[in-house]
């Protein structure tokens, strides 16, 4: 199938600045990833903060430009920020964010802000609008009376549901979700997770779905790639991979997903923080927190290589370590 | 942290700068000193050559010239009114301003830090409401309104102290209590909204819970915490100490730098306004170097990112 | 079961005439691992913070706390600070904001040290060095030395972990200690909480949002809703066979790790805010066994054998089950 969205083996690198004195030291945040999604479907990307998930996220909405390596939208390369067609494009790529009160505007009603985009982008007369409006409020399950409040008189719920309600506007082919759910409890999170799903089964839309939640992410996602410090280090079809993971970093962190009930995978505690991304280890970038490690771990770099069942994994000991869990 | 001394030094000296330009050009576009001085009905001869001994008669910009050099040079010239160096003039005003701003300091401080910190340890209390209420009118009657009132009501209607003048230390009292109520106001308020953002951090929380008692939590947590925003407020105060008392000296006639200041500024005595201008640019840039130090003494997250 | 260590009788808290919580009735065992769960606004932290006296002033709170049969809400302030951090310690779920910034971390470990066990100088930084190793802080001679601002989050939760253990408490509350944290770092640091609590044999209460932490470490289960425990019950029976409409709604809106996808459960509504809490059930709103009687008043715990009790008056009690322990 043709991609809808791909990235080809992007990369992107801030300069950090160290005290007032101190020289920019490159950061890469993202290095050298491809990834793609197909119309109508969820690509998940898990790993913990600091791994790049959220510039993926950004790259690929366009949000940002890649230093090396290129985005690609329906077969045609992204334009740059800011430019008229790349503003024309906003419609077809949508964000849906962590926190639904920064992304909203205090001091207009949640309803006005929904419509928005439509004017916006000069979508429909005013009659038309009015219609639009009240069939996204009846996708994201908000009463016309909640949509005329302003954003602090919803509850965390329901503000999530108005982004998302204000993303769908104007029908994108992708919606970019960073951690939509993390702030919700666990009962709303299960409310918002169904609706992302039946929309998506409705209007065929392709999702990346970005979270720290690995159990989020396998309810939803259709592909997932886990991600360490900038790259990808395994990728595949989620059931496999949080059943069994192969790679060493994501057998760590799907055995520290707490789970009620009994656990199938031994706990693997790992030791040390994730290294700051400013100072990327030699090597497999994962190698000092890898009970694994040999000494070409420490000096070279594992390529994401694909395996007979069809993921891909970056790491050099990935056979043996297939063949020990066969 | 070299460098930012420097860049620190490079702005105060650009800042004193643009001080004594902006006397210079405010003073001679408001009037010819010479003129002023002399009076007007002065013979024409008589101002010409007063303008010959002061340079007055050369074109503007190289008087600005001339000014700018001498004060490099160190020499901030001389009284236009009486000649004598312009310094000289100053200093000799400098302590009787002390002697009101010093104890006026003082009584902000003792006053005004311990009656915020008290307001905000018993917030929504009558304490609270009195002392909130004693600052919004500290800071917000001028300071000539309440210097009038307590002339009106402790020398004249009570006689227990001198109105004005400089006789003796009781005539000093009303003066540094005009003074010192206002900023007490103002140090109280940001005291008690320091201490209260404090007190709602969860540190101090942590500590309650590991069993410190709550006077030590306010002492060893609270108050180290609360006295990183309340120095910036001491250090502007520090930066008035010389010229801060220009209206209270003028109402109790305190033969001080603001009331030199205001005669000079009357005469264009040029050489004086700038010379007071000079000290109290300087002692503010130099207040503000020592917040910005302080600061980083206080607050280990700013030592990092110096 | 044994001696109760403390018992929460009747805790009721409330703020501006607000109740956030509608009286909490809750026994630790010596050295048991009790878990508190529940959403936001439910009280679980609220039940703590009250029992310790650490909510601010404004909180109105009645009750009984008993601490060996002494209620520690009548104690005065002395003797309730020799208490907090002695004999009851807390840790909170922002560990960079809960330690103090100004000061070394070293040093708020040694001033625990000092109120509570005398140590001073370099008997106290050397007692503060061995807390150090004890939680796992590298280098920990030079971290004493620290600030807060310097360390990742997991070594700042290490820190108050450390300052919690310098009074050597019988009971440790962790109220969502690891909410902050990385995944990686939060199996971390609850094997920590496991490890310290076998070795020094104290009581822990962990208070979090997420099921599977407290499946991960308690052995007994208090489900809060709306102010109150709605069900209590040995970890491997409240995941095998919960008796609350909530406990259960909670458990089916959770995704599954493994097995075949499922469309999620979700319960209908929202978490009731504390200032808008129902007269009666605070869950039948959302209920679906909900009737009138459930307005009418709060339902009352009942046993249902095997130290599984429920407040609801509908909740269908199973035949008992062999409960499958969790690895």
């Amino acid at each position: 199938m043709i991609p809808l969205l791909s990235l080809d083996g992007v990369s992107r690198i801030y300069r950090q600045r160290r005290g007032l004195l101190g020289r920019g030291v490159p950061l890469r945040a993202v290095d050298d990833i491809s990834l793609s999604v197909a119309p109508g479907l969820t690509l998940g990307v898990v790993g913990e903060s600091g791994c790049g998930k959220s510039t993926t996220g950004r790259l690929a909405l366009g949000l940002e430009t890649p230093d090396s390596g290129r985005v690609t939208f329906r077969g045609a390369v992204m334009p740059p920020p800011d430019g008229a067609e790349w503003r024309s494009q906003r419609r077809h790529l949508q964000l849906v964010p962590q926190d639904p009160l920064g992304a909203l505007d205090r001091r207009l009603t949640v309803a006005a802000q929904i419509a928005e985009p439509l004017l916006i982008h000069g979508i429909g007369n005013r009659g038309e609008r009015e219609d639009r409006l009240a069939a996204l409020l009846n996708d994201v399950g908000l009463r016309a009376d909640q949509a005329a409040r302003y954003p602090h008189e919803l509850s965390g719920g329901q503000r999530q549901r108005a982004v998302l309600a204000r993303a769908l506007a104007t029908s994108p082919a992708l919606l970019v979700c960073d951690e939509p759910v993390s702030a919700l409890d666990v009962s709303i999170q299960a409310q918002v997770i169904n609706m992302l799903t039946d929309l998506q089964a409705a209007r065929g839309i392709a999702m990346i779905f970005i979270s720290h939640d690995l159990k989020v992410v396998r309810q939803v996602s259709h592909e997932v790639a886990v991600m360490y410090l900038g790259r990808v280090v395994e990728q595949g079809d989620p059931d496999a991979i949080f059943a069994d993971p192969l790679h060493p970093y994501a057998r760590a962190l799907v055995s520290a997903i707490p789970v009620p009930g009994p656990r199938r995978l031994p706990r693997i505690v790992l030791s040390g923080d994730p290294p700051n991304p400013a100072d990327r280890p030699a090597g497999c970038a994962f190698h000092p927190r890898c009970s694994l490690a040999t000494a070409q771990c420490r000096v070279e770099e594992p390529g994401l290589i694909a395996r007979a069942d069809g993921r891909r994994v970056a790491c050099h000991r990935a056979d043996e370590l297939a063949r020990a869990s066969a | 942290m070299l460098r930012f001394l420097a860049l620190r030094l490079v702005r105060a000296a650009l800042t004193i700068a643009l001080v004594v330009t902006f006397a210079f050009v405010v003073l001679r576009l408001s009037g010819d000193p010479a003129v002023i001085i002399m009076s007007p009905e002065a013979p024409a001869e008589a101002i010409a050559a007063f303008r010959k001994a002061w340079g007055l008669d050369q074109p503007i910009w190289i008087q600005y010239i001339n000014y700018f050099g001498a004060i490099l040079h160190g020499e901030l010239g001389q009284s236009m009114r009486d000649g004598r160096p312009a310094i000289a003039l100053v200093l000799e005003r400098i302590p009787a301003t002390l002697a009101l701003t010093l104890p006026a300091f003082a009584l902000k401080l003792c006053l005004g830090i311990p009656a915020g910190i008290q307001a905000a340890l018993h917030r929504n209390s009558l304490t609270d409401r009195l002392v909130m209420a004693g600052a919004v009118a500290g800071f917000t009657v001028p300071s000539f309104v309440l210097g009038l009132l307590l002339v009106l009501l402790f020398a004249v209607t009570l006689g227990w102290l001198p109105s004005g003048g400089q006789d003796g230390w009781r005539s000093g009292i009303l003066p540094v209590i005009t003074l010192g109520l206002g900023g007490a106001g103002i140090l109280a308020r940001f005291t008690r909204s320091a201490m209260l953002e404090v007190l709602g951090q969860h540190y101090i929380r942590t500590a309650s819970a590991k069993g410190v008692p709550w006077r030590a939590v306010v002492r060893n947590h609270a108050l180290p915490n609360a006295a990183i925003p309340t120095v910036t407020v001491i250090g502007f105060m520090v930066g008035s100490l010389i010229a801060g008392a220009v209206v209270v000296e003028s109402v109790f006639s305190w033969p001080g730098v603001g009331r030199l200041l205001i005669v000079a500024v009357a005469n264009r005595d040029l050489a004086v306004v700038q010379c007071i201008l000079l000290m109290v640019a300087g002692t503010m840039v130099t207040a503000n170097f020592a917040v910005d130090l302080l600061y980083g003494l206080l607050d280990p997250r700013l030592r990092g990112a110096r | 079961m044994s001696a109760t260590l403390v018992s929460i009788r009747d805790l009721w808290v409330s703020f501006d005439g607000h109740a956030a919580l509608r009286g909490v009735d809750l026994d630790i065992a010596p050295g048991e691992a009790v878990g508190l769960v529940g959403e936001s606004g439910c009280g679980k932290s609220v039940t703590w913070l009250a029992a310790l006296g650490l909510l601010p002033v404004k909180a109105a709170v009645s009750g009984q706390v008993l601490l060996d049969g002494q209620d520690l809400r009548t104690l005065k302030p002395a003797a309730l600070d020799a208490i907090r951090g002695r004999r009851v310690a807390m840790i909170f779920q922002d560990p960079a904001s809960s330690l103090n910034p100004v000061h070394r971390v070293g040093r708020q470990v040694v001033e625990a040290l000092r109120l509570h066990r005398g140590l001073d100088g370099a008997a106290a930084r050397a007692e503060a060095r061995r807390l150090f190793d004890l939680v796992g802080i590298p280098d920990a001679g030079r971290r004493l030395d620290a600030f807060a601002h310097e360390l990742s989050g997991g070594q700042n939760q290490r820190v108050m972990i450390a300052m919690a253990l310098a009074g050597e408490p019988e009971l440790l509350v962790a109220d969502e200690p690891t909410t902050a944290l990385d995944a990686t770092i939060q199996a971390q640091i609850l094997d920590l909480l496991r490890r310290l609590q076998a070795e020094t044999g104290m009581a822990l209460v962990l208070i979090s949002h997420d099921l599977g932490v407290v499946a991960d470490l308690c052995s007994r289960v208090g489900v809060m809703y709306g102010g109150r425990i709605v069900e209590e019950a040995p970890t491997a029976t409240l995941f095998a066979a919960p008796v609350h409409p909530y406990t259960q709604g909670l458990l089916a809106a959770l995704p599954d790790m493994t097995g075949p996808r499922r469309r999620l459960t979700a319960i209908a509504g929202g978490v009731p805010e504390p200032w808008n809490f129902p007269p009666g059930c605070s869950f039948a709103p959302r209920c679906m066994s909900a009737t009138s009687a459930c307005d009418a008043a709060l339902p009352a715990a009942r046993d249902v054998g095997d130290g599984h009790s429920v407040a609801c008056l509908h909740a269908h009690v199973p035949e008992p089950v062999r409960a499958v322990v969790p690895a």
